[in-house]
């Protein structure tokens, strides 16, 4: 059913609904993020009507949710919050994606963009060898089964047991870096065979590191609280859970596919499959997911290790300077509060004086980081108590895809782009180049105008705007 | 070429077509293995692995088989362009696939079922959709 623009109710400049009578099945209504501007490509994306698909799930609460970097995904879309009722609710696989915990920390150095410029290909070029993109080759990090496990169970804290880091580094990361709820036992075998070369890996895709600068701050105070300056170097990790999630994601969709009938649960799209989250198959996904999102964050725990190896030897500095601004998760499915909060492509974004907010953020709220497409901006910001009480406490995740990648790839070529991006000061390695003009700058929307929706709607706070200057490319 | 690459914002997404289902999910798998390598895959035959999946329906064993490729492909981290079919019936298969000797450049997160495979005059097509 096609959605025209009669259909959608304007709740303020940037707000628009979906009344729950628009379709049937539909027990909720439908909200999402906009301008005037991204309106119209909306309605047009099969992205709403997925979007409509997860306000039929049962035990769906409020509404549904998309931030402003809504596209098409596969079941909920890209940019999807859907939060359920723990007690009547579904959780389902399609909620949270196939690469769970994927997610983005961000770094601060303490050192200025003078001080890096000379030697910012050198360290790059450190960087590509110092970490792998991981298909098919083996991480920089081995390890047996048995530990495996251990960084299933235990997250980041275990990569920091291992060396890998700081304690003080743990604080900064969402959960802490570590879902309690994990059971490595319901992981399969497969999957840990697919995960267990993959710790310190990048992936391909839309994963990325790059070397920052702060390019303007937007909040004096926050900055000056944080100690942070104008043309002060950061590094941007985004990754997640490889191939040990994907395979944890495709597995627990069979299950759920199964068990459905059981359920006699009937939903709109196959790749929504789920059970109730108080069901068997529903608390055993729970606890595989959590313990791949378990193995996102020590990924990027390791990384941040090899991050700052090389960073503090090439710029002379202690590791202990490079400090984590914080670490946060844009798929999963979470309990918060009696909630059970899936957020696809969304990032959490708690307020200020929210207990799950480490201390040194308490006053101010919960850093959101949001990173812009490959060789474009990205932003800090804080989430606020409006977000808590509109979006349960949900924020945009990047910038969204408008260009498929395959059509990307036919107005680029990655050569070309790589030379671009140099003439703009931006080092380029990556260790595929095709890859590299799937994810040229125009094939997404305008980061600037995410951010400036999420901010001025007041979902979110702006704090910082960062540039590349260095970008590794999985 | 019995495959086509369509167009879509964020993934993948694939289109094949075959007198028969084996001729359609072999078909797939070069398509898998041009995506990953970024060319046509090479016609050497390595070493080969044993595939045996059970579904409720064709898509389901569609998807298995895929994912199945794509967890080869990765764990032996080679390409996996070539299968040859035992048994291939709407419920159950039994085939072995062929690894090259190439190396993936790029990743396939899994196969998804906003898929479809159905019937048409001439024998098979699938499109499949991708999350990479």
């Amino acid at each position: 059913m096609a959605i025209e623009r009669k259909d959608i109710k304007k709740i303020n400049s940037y707000l628009w609904e979906i009344p729950a009578t628009f379709r049937k099945d539909m027990k909720v209504p439908a909200r999402f993020y906009a301008n005037e501007k991204f309106l119209d490509k909306v309605l047009e994306e099969r992205a709403l009507e997925q979007l409509i698909n997860t306000a039929t799930l049962p035990g769906v609460q409020k509404y549904v949710l998309a931030m402003p970097d809504i596209h098409e995904g596969y079941g909920f879309p890209i940019g999807g919050v859907a939060a359920m009722d723990q007690k009547t609710g579904m959780i389902s696989p399609g909620g949270v994606g196939y690469d769970i915990n994927c997610g983005v920390r961000l770094l601060k150095t303490g050192i200025s963009f003078k001080d890096v410029e000379g030697k910012k290909h050198d360290f790059m070029a450190n960087l590509m060898r110092s970490i792998p993109a991981g298909l098919g080759r083996g991480g920089a990090v081995r390890v047996s089964f048995d530990e495996l496990d251990k960084y299933l169970e235990k997250g980041a804290s275990f990569a920091v047991e291992e060396g890998f880091g700081f304690k003080d580094d743990l604080e900064k990361i969402e959960e802490n870096g570590c879902l309690r709820q994990a059971s490595p036992a319901k992981v399969s075998d497969r999957a840990k065979k697919r995960g267990i070369g993959q710790l310190g890996t990048l992936g391909s895709g839309n994963h990325f590191l790059e070397l920052q600068k702060a390019e303007e701050v937007f909040d004096q105070e926050i900055a000056e609280k944080l100690d942070i300056k104008k043309d002060e170097i950061f590094i941007m990790i985004h990754t997640g859970s490889r191939g040990l999630g994907h395979q944890t994601a495709s597995d627990y969709i069979e299950v759920m596919r199964q068990a459905m009938q059981k359920y006699k649960i009937s939903i709109p799209d196959p790749e929504l499959a789920c059970t109730p989250f108080n069901s068997p198959e529903g608390q055993d996904y729970f606890e595989g997911m959590a313990a791949a999102a378990n193995f996102a964050w020590a990924n990027r725990q390791i990384i941040t290790e090899l991050v700052r190896r090389d960073f503090s030897r090439i710029f002379k500095i202690p590791k202990e300077q490079i400090s984590l601004i914080y670490d946060v998760a844009h798929n999963i499915a979470k309990i918060e509060g009696d909630l059970v909060v899936h957020r696809k492509g969304a990032t959490r974004a708690f307020g200020p004086n929210n207990s799950a907010v480490p201390k040194i953020y308490r006053e101010i709220g919960q850093p959101v980081i949001i990173p812009g497409s490959m060789g474009t901006a990205s932003y800090f910001l804080l989430g606020t108590k409006k977000a808590e009480e509109e979006t349960f406490g949900s924020n945009a995740h990047g910038a969204g895809r408008v260009m498929s990648r395959h059509k990307a790839k036919r107005k680029i070529q990655g050569g070309i782009l790589k030379k671009e991006l140099e003439a703009e000061g931006i080092t380029i390695m990556a260790h595929s180049k095709p890859g590299l003009a799937e994810e040229a700058p125009f094939a997404y929307k305008n980061i600037e105008e995410v951010t400036d929706i999420i901010a001025e709607s007041g979902i979110s706070k702006k704090v910082l705007k960062l540039r590349p200057i260095g970008v590794l490319k999985g | 070429m019995n495959h086509e690459f369509l167009d879509h914002p964020s993934d993948l997404k694939i289109k094949a077509v075959g007198k028969s289902k084996e001729e359609v999910f072999q078909s797939l798998a070069e398509a898998v293995a041009e995506y990953l390598l970024q060319e046509k895959p090479s016609a050497e035959e390595e070493k080969s692995f044993d595939i045996e999946l059970k579904a409720n329906d064709l898509l389901g064993l569609l998807i298995q088989y895929l994912n199945e490729i794509l967890f080869l492909t990765e764990t032996e981290g080679a390409i996996f362009a070539k299968v040859r079919f035992e048994e291939l019936e709407d419920d159950y298969l039994k085939a072995k696939a062929y690894s090259s000797g190439q190396r993936p450049k790029e990743q396939i997160k899994s196969a998804t079922y906003e898929s479809e495979i159905k019937r048409i005059s001439k024998g098979f097509q699938a499109v499949v959709l991708f999350d990479i």
